[in-house]
């Protein structure tokens, strides 16, 4: 299962995800972001609440790191993961793609 | 003898008691003392026979002297005369014989007619002679005085009445002289030096003894011929030593130490070439030692060893070979027969519901005994332990027959004693040389810890219960296989329990004996084994072990020893759950997953691990396997009995598809290189203890195992 709250603060839109991001769920977010990515300045991605998330919802922030890198917008930020979000950021090589706080 | 051995003895020390020196020395020491004592007996001859020559010249003389002198004159009133007057004188009138007082009282004899007439005969007498002196002269008894009466002596003579002392014992057989044989006497009288004295007595006409006339002969130039012949002798000793003594020694030499050194010398040359490996030696052979003697045959001796210890060693060296030819052969078989025995230990370590340890030391390089286990399908595992009759190779041969058959036999399907009534069968069919083997067979399901066994001829199995001790189970015995063809085993059955035990053995332990003769016995094998109880089949066995070793001590082992030991330990818990392979089933699985992981009290990180890699792969099946159709899936979930470890098993009968096979994503390229696919597989990889895959039965099986 997963809650997504979107909260938009001026140009800047943030996903507040709580759950689990897997295969399921994942294309529920797609839909999120793509219909709010288009003209936001910055896109960051809250997991405060967010239990784990498996390569389907990596895809999804790869795929938003790259329009925005296309379009010559800031980072993706990725802030509040847990330690085992983490872990799959350090085993897949994200840590280096995104801005992880 | 010397106290070194001649090998620690220094060259000089050698060249001392060499055979040649030796024998130098013996040969110089025996001729000085052979001719010492030849030189004694020479020198007593010579001086004898020189002595003898001038006492009988003395002798004669002084008879002649007497026999003209009684007809010259009669010497019986001058005797008589003197010896008055000596004997008239007082002790200390005559106490100097040559004081004038003294010589007055004899001085008007010397101008006697009769005393001139004696004096000038015997005058005559010496002159004519090479006597020293010739005299007339009377013993008196009294004083042992010899009294001169008249004395030629023309240097130093004695006038009538002068006198000198003299032994008795000397003059005494002059007295009791009977006329026969010569009379003397010899001394060294401090005034002549060696001197004899020789004579004969004058008598009266009544027959008494009225003087003697006496001969002095000077035994000096004997003595003096005596030290030039000794000294002469020496000298001719002395070379002819020389002489001899290097002749012996160069005899010697010859014919003893060269023959000997030779054959030193050939002997340190053989043993030196039999160090060195030369087969083919001829030292002794080539030996050229004619004395004729001992050392002769000696190196005859020698060299007939030679020839014997050649022959000798060529026997040694191809039975040498033989041996060693057979022990390599015989220990490469034992290797054999080890491995055809399933002897990795821990067998089976993908099963946790049961374990099993066995163990085989052959009593002679291979055996008759032998253990085996194997799975006659997933759920039952067979156990055999079987003894064959005799030792050695030929037990070994029929041990491999009859594990064959055996293990051939149990794939049937049918119970141990249907088996083993066939396995008889067969075996009787071929055993010609009436062999025959013991049997114990157990089937055991794992799933319900059923055991069913025969049991053939074989040692009582020894059962452990869970919460209690190891007891003999005295089994149903049937009759051993290779005996009669129409034998019929009986089936029977012990439940396992979790946490029951099986051991089962040969006759070799129980039957261990020790230096009496006493046996370890199954009394001391069960309390072996409940002194372990509690422990893994491994350290059961090797407790058993290491008693009937220390029970054995040094006595040999005499019979194989092969032990088997059995844990159950219960079903493992297994749940499944079949699902049609579509994405919106995904929730129900990971559930059910779940639910086995919240019943394990299991960590958060590894329940996401888990429940990422189920989605993963559950994704990855109902995404790709059925492309063209609908398909289920199976999920397996299985925890071991500690709760420590879960294993994931998902199958599909989809198209052939291996995960793990699929290329490694590179996770250091720039972003917009970078794609999701491998992602998922990868992070399985990196986050489980393991990940196989195998495609078995039309089915895609994957197993993850994760330790918690």
């Amino acid at each position: 299962m997963l809650n997504i709250n979107k909260i938009k603060q001026d140009d800047v839109i943030i996903f507040e995800l709580e759950g689990r991001l897997d295969t399921v769920s994942a294309p529920a977010l797609q839909d999120a972001v793509d219909e709010e990515i288009g003209d936001a300045a910055a896109v960051v991605f809250d997991f405060k609440k967010l239990e784990y998330l498996s390569s389907a919802g990596l895809r999804i922030l790869l795929t938003t790191q790259q329009d925005m890198e296309e379009t010559g917008r800031p980072d993706v930020t990725v802030q509040g993961a847990n330690a085992d979000i983490l872990s799959v950021f350090a085993v897949t090589g994200f840590d280096n793609v995104l801005n992880v706080k | 003898m010397p106290k070194k051995s001649v090998r620690e003895m220094t060259k000089r020390e050698r060249i001392r008691h060499s055979l040649s020196s030796r024998i130098f020395r013996f040969v110089l020491l025996g001729s000085v003392l052979l001719g010492i004592v030849c030189l004694l007996i020479g020198l007593s001859l010579y001086t004898v026979a020189v002595a003898r020559q001038d006492i009988s010249t003395a002798f004669n003389l002084s008879r002649n002297a007497s026999a003209v002198l009684s007809k010259a004159a009669n010497t019986e009133p001058l005797s008589r005369d003197v010896m008055n007057r000596y004997r008239a004188l007082s002790e200390s009138e005559r106490a100097d014989p040559s004081s004038e007082s003294y010589k007055a009282h004899f001085a008007d004899l010397t101008k006697r007619e009769d005393y001139k007439m004696i004096l000038s005969v015997l005058s005559d007498y010496r002159q004519s002679s090479d006597v020293y002196d010739i005299y007339l002269a009377m013993y008196d008894i009294d004083t042992d005085a010899m009294v001169y009466i008249a004395d030629p002596d023309s240097n130093n003579p004695y006038e009538p009445g002068a006198w000198e002392s003299v032994r008795h014992e000397g003059i005494k057989k002059f007295l009791e002289w009977d006329g026969t044989g010569m009379l003397y006497d010899i001394g060294k009288p401090e005034k002549y030096g060696w001197m004899c004295t020789s004579g004969v007595p004058v008598r009266s006409r009544s027959g008494e003894v009225t003087g003697f006339i006496l001969a002095d002969v000077t035994l000096n130039n004997v003595v003096s011929g005596m030290w030039s012949f000794v000294l002469q002798y020496f000298v001719a000793l002395l070379l002819v030593i020389a002489l001899f003594g290097f002749l012996l020694l160069r005899y010697m030499k010859k014919t003893v130490v060269k023959p000997i050194d030779d054959i030193t010398a050939a002997s340190r040359n053989y043993s030196a070439d039999k160090k060195a490996g030369v087969q083919n030696t001829a030292h002794f052979t080539n030996l050229d030692i004619r004395t004729g003697d001992e050392i002769e045959n000696l190196a005859l001796t020698v060299k007939e060893m030679e020839g014997n210890l050649q022959d000798y060693e060529k026997n040694l060296t191809s039975i040498t070979a033989e041996k060693q030819r057979i022990h390599t052969e015989l220990t490469l078989a034992n290797k054999i027969q080890a491995d055809m025995l399933p002897n990795i230990f821990p067998a089976f370590p993908d099963r946790d519901e049961f374990d099993i340890y066995a163990s085989m030391i052959p009593a002679k390089e291979v055996g008759g005994d032998f253990y085996d286990f194997f799975f006659i399908d997933r759920d039952h595992l067979a156990l055999v332990i079987a003894d064959v009759s005799g030792k050695g190779i030929p037990a070994a041969m029929f041990m491999v027959m009859a594990k064959g058959i055996i293990e051939t036999q149990c794939m049937s399907g049918s119970t141990p004693a249907q088996i083993l009534t066939e396995v008889n069968r067969l075996i009787c069919a071929k055993n010609r040389e009436k062999m025959f083997v013991t049997v114990w067979l157990g089937i055991v399901d794992l799933r319900s810890g059923e055991l069913i066994a025969a049991n053939a001829g074989h040692e009582y199995p020894i059962l452990k219960n869970p919460d209690s001790n190891f007891e003999v189970l005295k089994d149903k015995h049937g009759f051993v296989i290779g005996g009669f063809e129409r034998i019929r085993y009986k089936d029977y059955t012990i439940r396992m329990q979790p946490g029951s035990k099986l051991f089962v053995y040969t006759d070799g332990v129980a039957e261990a004996t020790d230096a009496d003769e006493k046996m370890f016995g199954l009394e001391r094998t069960v309390a072996a084994l409940n002194k372990a109880k509690d422990k893994s089949p491994q350290i059961i066995l090797e407790t058993v072990d290491a008693d009937v070793r220390e029970f054995v001590g040094d006595a040999e082992q005499f019979d194989d020893l092969t032990m088997m030991c059995f844990a159950y330990y219960g079903a493992p818990a297994v749940k499944e759950l079949t699902v049609p392979a579509r994405i919106d089933r995904q929730p129900q699985v990971t559930a059910f997953v779940e639910a086995e992981l919240n019943a394990m009290d299991c960590s958060c990180s590894g329940r996401s691990q888990i429940n990422i890699a189920i989605d993963e792969l559950f994704g990855n099946i109902a995404s790709y396997a059925y492309p063209d159709s609908e398909g289920n899936a199976t999920v397996r979930v299985k925890t071991d009995r500690q709760k420590t470890e879960i294993t994931v098993t998902l199958i599909d009968s989809g198209i052939p598809f291996d995960p793990l096979q699929a290329q490694e994503p590179d996770i250091t390229l720039p972003t917009h290189q970078r794609k999701v696919g491998g992602l998922g597989i990868h992070m399985v990889k990196n986050s489980m203890d393991a990940v196989d895959y195998e495609y078995k039965d039309g089915q895609n099986v994957l197993t993850i195992r994760k330790k918690l």
